[in-house]
């Protein structure tokens, strides 16, 4: 084999990969050789020393994390020298650690306390003092305690190397050296908890975990997330069904072990207060608990009876986003098949469907090609539209791990720049990301320039495209027509879009990620096609690491996709006119939105997690049950199709949106393909194509981590007409834009009291250079006054990321899809200023 | 000013007027403006110099120039007077008007401002028969008191940038290489390694951009070889560096300077800009189409970023601390880009190298280690000062003939060589060599080139707790030997110190000392031990008399000091009584005085205050 070296380790003859170090080596033969330093997902870094080793003819120990094997070599690992060399190694860390074993709380399982047991330890002849280290407790989520810090510097690497964020880092020298922010100050982070997770000793805790409760009581199920589409799986460590520690097997999963503040602390949801528990019904005016029979008796009739008055698009329903496949199979036997209603409106997270309907238009399926994993090998990552650090932590890190091992090259077209532009900044040999600064509308605009400028420079892909590519002949009489676009553009603009251009066609493998925004709704559907065109264009498409991610923002958005639901085009605001002209008599909500009419509803039946707004107007309440009380399976975006596993039974009576729908179909005597979540699984497989043979854990379809070039069903250049922008109203520069927050996505989130703690204050970003062009500075309250007539007072932060004419809020509810951007104008508090 | 050329470099080398050039009757005086000359005074005697000058009308006939450290730090503010070579002293600004009318006007050196010999206790007037410099050899300061540092026209005329355009005009990057490797030079930052094979390596890994290094950040107690260099000749540094840039086809070089060397940056700010102006350095270096800048980077002041690659985690605006190798900074440095660094020096000994050839370096030194070595001589020798010896020069030489010897009559004790974490050498081995295998072998290292030569009064577990304490404050905290394992051996040697050591201690200290040398990650942990594993090794005798006895022999440990009167030589006088600060001394009249051991803190005001040496 070519770059492959024979050696020695214990004696055991071991054939290796060459520039592998002896530590991965060793392990891979199943020697266990101590470490605190190393955690798989980082570079090597050998602070610790436990992992030294004795190799043959060298004078030196050698940390086996970073040395690599030689050929011929002979290793000892467990050497009289060496295990030596280990337990005084021991001995010194142990110093100063305070041996607090018992009333610790990582107790039992704690990588030192592991590593004493194994060594054993003998009374210290040295000299000591003890230091006192200080103590964070006054962060939100996470509490650290210097003294019981190793240095092994983990927390420290995986904020900076993994999560782009660098918050911790070695202050002061030598024997005072500890791990802390700048000046000890409280943590201002994206509270992942990653530090907290890689922390091999009890340094860095959390109040969100119960550590009385031991790992080894407890039941690790694995399942995955509730919260956006990246599909991390959680090991959820329960004990009598309360759920004690959450944390990612890196084994499994997209995740790589690495999980978000959502998925680490977000989940007491599960608990709140606000849990509906039981079936409630309306009588005399107010809602009293009834049984399931008798509640599921009245939707039956009420249905059948609006049904039949009103004909099927007399029933309207809201769906929620985050119901399982099977949930999904269920919902359209009984509303689409069996009911018959088209009247279909989403909680959230529609804007996606325009985009894959976009997307399939160039390529015939509409989702992610590739990957999530996959972004860390692309030496281009083009992002359209968001920022995935708010919506997608984890596509997040795997686009910092491009960016800082790969040099990658980040284009970030839409109304504001990303935060994790700042990390391409570091270093000079790093390509400078590219902004693309467009107003909500334009991004299209820009798109479409982006496509004439490559056929105008000639940068396409030609071979990719005659080998594999239909309709380039038609795009190509577009170009001066896409061209034109560019005249509106500054020359500052035109260079930057020719400099991404550039970058983009030349890549080895470039990823185009597409954030679903609410502002591009209206134009999700270009979007889409877009993309797929300038893939094609480019022939970034069909490899590893080289195509489109969809980013979805829910669980099970695709899965919602794949199950084909029809919904209505004009979204709530149709459904909400049909309710207020008396067309919907009966509305069911399956989930929560706000509605602003419910007036003339006959019935209105709501089935939730929580006591909801709609409650109020609710003819009868179905509690259903939580992502960890119940089975089924979740389809993440990158096509994952991966199984939930409960920890306890429901809460209360609450049941499975499953077993709800499976009764009310009983009821409609319509035959199912099983009576179970895993039956009806099978019979998802039997229907939808690519869902054929499908594992738990894997990728539709076949397994694939990208869908080579013959898995579309056709490459269609589609020639796409620029859309006019829209010009702002008179009087109202300024568009006010709503972003996501990474700390709050809406129904869940807020039910979270972990969340709610580090949620964001609403202020209003602006860019500094048009603030003090207006006399604002950081921290001044402005008025914000709408074209529709609505007003609020903001409190402004100065933030390079919003693009000119563009104001930012963040928004703790999940972004309306179908709202227009607001155009707005600013009054400071001394007068109207614009 | 022109731009020079490979063509027009030794025709505009003729038309240039240097300082150390003199006309017909000139006299020529260098005042030396190295950092300890000028703390003492020395700009103000040349500003006096002028104005006396000025006043006498002198001024065309004599000259006046600074130029950067002259080495003989102990005699400054020096002033060296040419053609002749006269070498004058401890100058101070009022000496001014009198040297002028006695040299210059009347022609006569002043001998009151002559060196004496300490030995023969006669004047010597020549500084090239002053045995300080009599037993040096100059090469990476050869301009040394010869060239204003300020002033380019000086290096190029001492034939400054004559092996740049050498190697521009006629030798291939391979060649220069395989010159600097049959010179044999070895890095002069401290580990050794073979100049020419990392310039090799450097060249090999084809990423680009490459970069070269200078490593400035000298910052080891005592020494400043770096700094001298850097004051006196940046040039050299810089032609060494761009010659290194063109060997490994780099085209960005950086100076690390530690921030506490102000007038070096000062010079080296300079520098660059004349070598741009004068078109060597930049953009078509020597117009032979070679590119190459340099850039300054003052550190931080951290010791840790010395090493190499905590100093490009440094460069790269992260803090200092070394990384894993391999990759070795020749394949992954700087921004993950193949580096060559190197040191001072190094460099400075490039230039050289190239004009004469490898051979020619090569023919000075000893097997291993070729060439000279500059060294910052100081503590207890006559001769404080910077000197440059082949290698192979023995210690000996080095502290007697070159130092002069030990000052006050006083007996050699012991030699520090290398720094913070080199080692201490006894009397008996101070034939060994300066060479890096034979240091080596002795359990010592060259280092950078720090000597403090300590006498009699010397306690060598109290030096060994010092250099302890330095490398507990500059650990960087990474890895556990060195941030952990070297606190616990200072507090070993504190407790030894204070009277509290006990037997097993010194194996403990040598357990520990292996330990973090072992398993430390880097050369500072590697080698911060050195210091107390050497006086282990050579003066173990005193470690078991603080340990055992409670007595420490050269009575410096405070709190291992009894105080008596010696009852013989007391006069009775009652002084002593009344230098005590705490009353622990009891006098009656006509009795020998008596110290109460259990009050007595120890300050020595009795021994200070007895006229008699009567307290012991």
């Amino acid at each position: 084999m070519a770059g492959s070296i024979k050696l020695i380790i214990d004696g055991m003859e071991v054939e290796a990969k060459r520039g592998r170090t002896i530590l991965e080596v060793a392990r891979s033969v199943g020697i266990r050789i101590p470490t605190l330093c190393d955690d798989r997902r980082l570079l090597p870094f050998g602070a610790c020393r436990l992992c030294v080793v004795e190799v043959k003819g060298g004078s030196e120990l050698l940390p086996s994390c970073f040395t690599p094997v030689g050929d011929g070599m002979e290793v000892y690992t467990h050497s009289p020298r060496v295990l030596d060399a280990r337990r005084l190694q021991l001995q010194l860390i142990l110093l100063n650690h305070p041996m607090i074993c018992p009333r610790c709380e990582r107790e039992g399982e704690c990588e030192l306390q592991r590593l004493l047991y194994e060594y054993g330890l003998q009374e210290t002849q040295y000299p000591w003092e003890p230091i006192r280290y200080p103590v964070d407790d006054s962060s939100p989520l996470l509490f650290r305690d210097g003294n019981k810090c190793i240095l092994c510097g983990r927390c420290v690497r995986i904020c900076e190397e993994v999560q782009g964020v660098g918050e911790l880092s070695f202050t002061r020298r030598g024997i005072r050296c500890v791990i802390d922010t700048d000046f000890h100050r409280p943590l201002r982070c994206e509270f992942c908890g990653q530090c907290l997770d890689t922390c091999p000793v009890g340094a860095i805790t959390s109040e969100c975990f119960d550590y009385g409760t031991k790992l080894w009581e407890c039941l690790e199920t694995t399942t995955p997330c509730p919260y956006c589409g990246c599909g991390c799986l959680l090991t959820i460590a329960s004990k009598g069904g309360e759920i004690k520690r959450v944390y990612s097997d890196p084994l499994l999963g997209s995740n790589d072990g690495n999980l978000c503040v959502k998925g680490r602390f977000g989940w007491d949801f599960v608990n709140s207060s606000q849990r509906l528990r039981s079936p409630l019904l309306r009588v005399n005016g107010s809602l009293r608990e009834v049984s399931w029979e008798e509640a599921l008796g009245v939707v039956y009739h009420r249905l059948e009876s609006i049904s039949e008055r009103h004909g099927a698009e007399g029933i309207g329903v809201l769906l929620s986003s985050r119901l399982t496949n099977e949930e999904y199979y269920l919902f359209r036997k009984l509303f689409v098949e069996t009911l018959g209603t088209g009247e279909i409106v989403l909680d959230g997270g529609v804007s996606g469907f325009g985009l894959s309907d976009g997307l399939s238009e160039v390529l015939g399926y509409g989702v992610s090609t590739n990957s999530i994993g996959e972004i860390r090998g692309s030496d281009v990552v083009l992002v359209v539209g968001g920022d995935p650090s708010l919506t997608h932590p984890i596509v997040k890190n795997e686009m910092h791990l491009a960016i800082r091992r790969n040099r990658a090259r980040l284009i970030v077209l839409g109304s504001y720049d990303i935060a994790l532009s700042e990390k391409t900044r570091l270093s000079p040999l790093q390509p400078p990301s590219i902004f693309l600064s467009s107003r909500p509308g334009e991004e299209v605009r820009l798109l479409v320039g982006m496509v004439g400028l490559i056929l105008e420079e000639g940068l396409q892909d030609v071979g990719f495209i005659h080998n594999h590519t239909e309709g380039f002949e038609t795009l190509f009489e577009r170009k001066d027509e896409y061209l034109r676009i560019l005249n509106g553009l500054s020359p500052e603009s035109r260079e930057l879009l020719g400099e991404a251009v550039r970058s983009l066609s030349r890549a080895k493998s470039a990823m185009i990620l597409i954030c679903p925004g609410s502002w591009s709704y209206s134009y999700a559907r270009q979007i889409g096609t877009l993309c797929g065109n300038l893939a094609l264009l480019t022939g970034h498409l069909g490899r590893e690491a080289t195509g489109i991610l969809l980013l979805l923002e829910r669980c099970n958005t695709q899965g919602l996709m794949d199950m084909k639901i029809p919904f209505l085009r004009g979204g709530l605001r149709e459904m909400e006119s049909k309710i207020s002209r008396g067309q919907i008599k009966g509305l069911y909500a399956v989930g929560e939105r706000p509605i602003s009419s419910l007036e003339g509803l006959e019935f209105l039946v709501v089935q939730d997690l929580f006591a909801n707004a709609l409650l109020e107007r609710a003819d009868l309440v179905l509690p259903v049950s939580s992502f960890v009380e119940k089975e089924g399976s979740y389809t993440s975006l990158e096509r994952r199709v991966q199984g939930l596993h409960p920890i306890r039974a429901s809460l209360g009576q609450s049941r499975s949106d499953f077993e709800i729908f499976r009764d009310l179909l009983k009821r409609f005597e319509v035959s199912l393909p099983g009576e179970t979540p895993s039956e009806v699984l099978e019979g998802i497989k039997r229907e939808v194509s690519y869902y054929q043979g499908i594992e738990d854990g894997r990728q539709w379809p076949r397994g694939a981590r990208f869908l080579s070039i013959e898995d579309f069903p056709f490459r269609r250049l589609v020639p796409l007409s620029p859309p006019e922008t829209k010009a702002p109203p008179e009087g109202y520069p300024y568009v006010l834009i709503e972003r996501p927050s990474l700390f709050q996505s809406g129904s869940l989130s807020l039910r979270s009291e972990h969340l709610r703690k580090v949620m964001e204050r609403p202020v209003l970003e602006m860019n500094p250079e048009e603030a003090r062009s207006l006399g604002i500075e950081e921290g001044d309250w402005v008025k914000v006054l709408s074209s529709d007539g609505g007003e609020m007072e903001f409190m402004v932060h100065l933030s390079r990321n919003p693009s000119p004419g563009v104001l930012l809020l963040y928004s703790p509810h999940p972004l309306d899809p179908e709202r227009e951007p607001k155009w707005v104008r600013i009054e400071t508090k001394r007068g109207k200023i614009s | 000013m022109v731009r020079l050329t490979i063509e027009n470099l030794s025709e505009v080398r003729k038309t240039l007027t240097p300082s150390f050039v003199l006309g017909e009757g000139q006299y020529g005086l260098m005042v030396c403006a190295g950092t300890g000359c000028v703390a003492c005074n020395s700009l103000k005697v040349r500003r006096r110099l002028e104005e006396e000058l000025d006043r006498r009308g002198l001024t065309e006939r004599v000259r006046v120039f600074i130029s950067g450290c002259n080495g003989f730090c102990a005699e400054g503010p020096i002033l060296v007077v040419y053609p002749e070579g006269i070498f004058y002293r401890k100058l101070r600004p009022e000496d001014v008007s009198r040297l002028v009318e006695e040299h210059f006007v009347k022609g006569k050196p002043v001998e009151d401002f002559l060196y004496i010999d300490p030995r023969s206790k006669s004047k010597i007037s020549l500084m090239g028969e002053i045995p300080f410099f009599r037993h040096q050899v100059l090469r990476a300061l050869r301009n040394r008191s010869l060239i204003n540092p300020e002033r380019i026209e000086d290096y190029i005329a001492r034939d400054g940038y004559a092996a740049l355009a050498k190697v521009l005009s006629s030798m291939r990057p391979e060649e220069v290489i395989e010159e600097v490797k049959v010179s044999g030079l070895r890095g002069r930052g401290g580990a050794g390694f073979p100049t020419g094979r990392k310039w090799e390596e450097g060249r090999r890994y084809a990423s680009f951009p490459k970069y070269v290094i200078c490593n400035g950040d000298e910052g080891d107690p005592g020494a400043f070889m770096d700094r001298s260099i850097l004051e006196a000749d940046p040039h050299a540094v810089l032609e060494g560096m761009i010659i290194c840039g063109y060997a490994i086809d780099s085209h960005q070089g950086y100076i690390y300077v530690r921030a506490e060397y102000p007038l070096a940056i000062h010079r080296l700010t300079i520098a660059i800009d004349q070598a741009r102006k004068w078109g060597v350095l930049g953009r078509d270096i020597l117009g032979a189409g070679f590119d190459f800048d340099i850039e300054i980077y003052p550190g931080a002041g951290a010791f840790v970023c010395g090493e190499s690659t905590a100093l490009m985690y440094s460069l790269e605006g992260r803090r200092g601390m070394p990384r894993i190798k391999p990759p070795r900074s020749t394949e992954a440095g700087l921004w993950g880009q193949p580096t060559v660094l190197n040191n001072v020096e190094t460099f400075a000994n490039v230039p050289s190298i190239l004009l004469h050839g490898g051979k020619w370096f090569s023919e000075l030194g000893t097997k291993g280690s070729k060439g000279t070595k500059v060294f910052a001589l100081t503590g207890a020798v006559q001769n404080v000062g910077l000197i440059e010896v082949p290698m192979g020069t023995t210690l000996r030489t080095i502290i007697y003939e070159i130092g002069g010897g030990i000052p006050e009559k006083r007996q050699f004790k012991a030699i520090q060589i290398g720094g913070p974490s080199g080692a201490c050498l006894p009397e008996s081995l101070l034939d060994t060599e300066v060479d890096f295998d034979s240091l080596d072998e002795a359990g010592a290292m060259m280092g950078s080139g720090g000597l403090v030569v300590m006498d009699d009064r010397t306690c060598m577990v109290d030096t060994a707790r010092f250099f302890t304490e330095f490398s507990v404050d500059e650990s960087c905290g990474k890895c556990v030997p060195c941030r952990v394992g070297m606190k616990v051996m200072l507090n070993l040697l504190n407790r030894i110190v204070s009277g509290d050591g006990r037997a097993e201690d010194i194996d403990l200290l040598e357990r520990l000392g292996n330990h973090i040398k072992e398993t430390s990650h880097c050369g500072l942990g590697k080698t911060a031990p050195n210091p107390v594993l050497s006086t282990i090794r050579y003066f173990r005798s005193e470690y078991e008399a603080h340990i055992e006895e409670k007595r420490c022999p050269a009575l410096v440990c405070v709190n291992l000091i009894r105080f008596r009167v010696n009852s013989e030589k007391c006069k009775m006088c009652g002084l002593c009584k009344k230098a005590c600060p705490v009353e622990a001394i009891s006098w009656e009249k006509k009795e020998p005085a008596r110290i109460d051991p259990e009050r007595c803190i120890r300050c020595r005001s009795c021994i200070t205050a007895c006229r008699f040496g009567a307290i012991e």
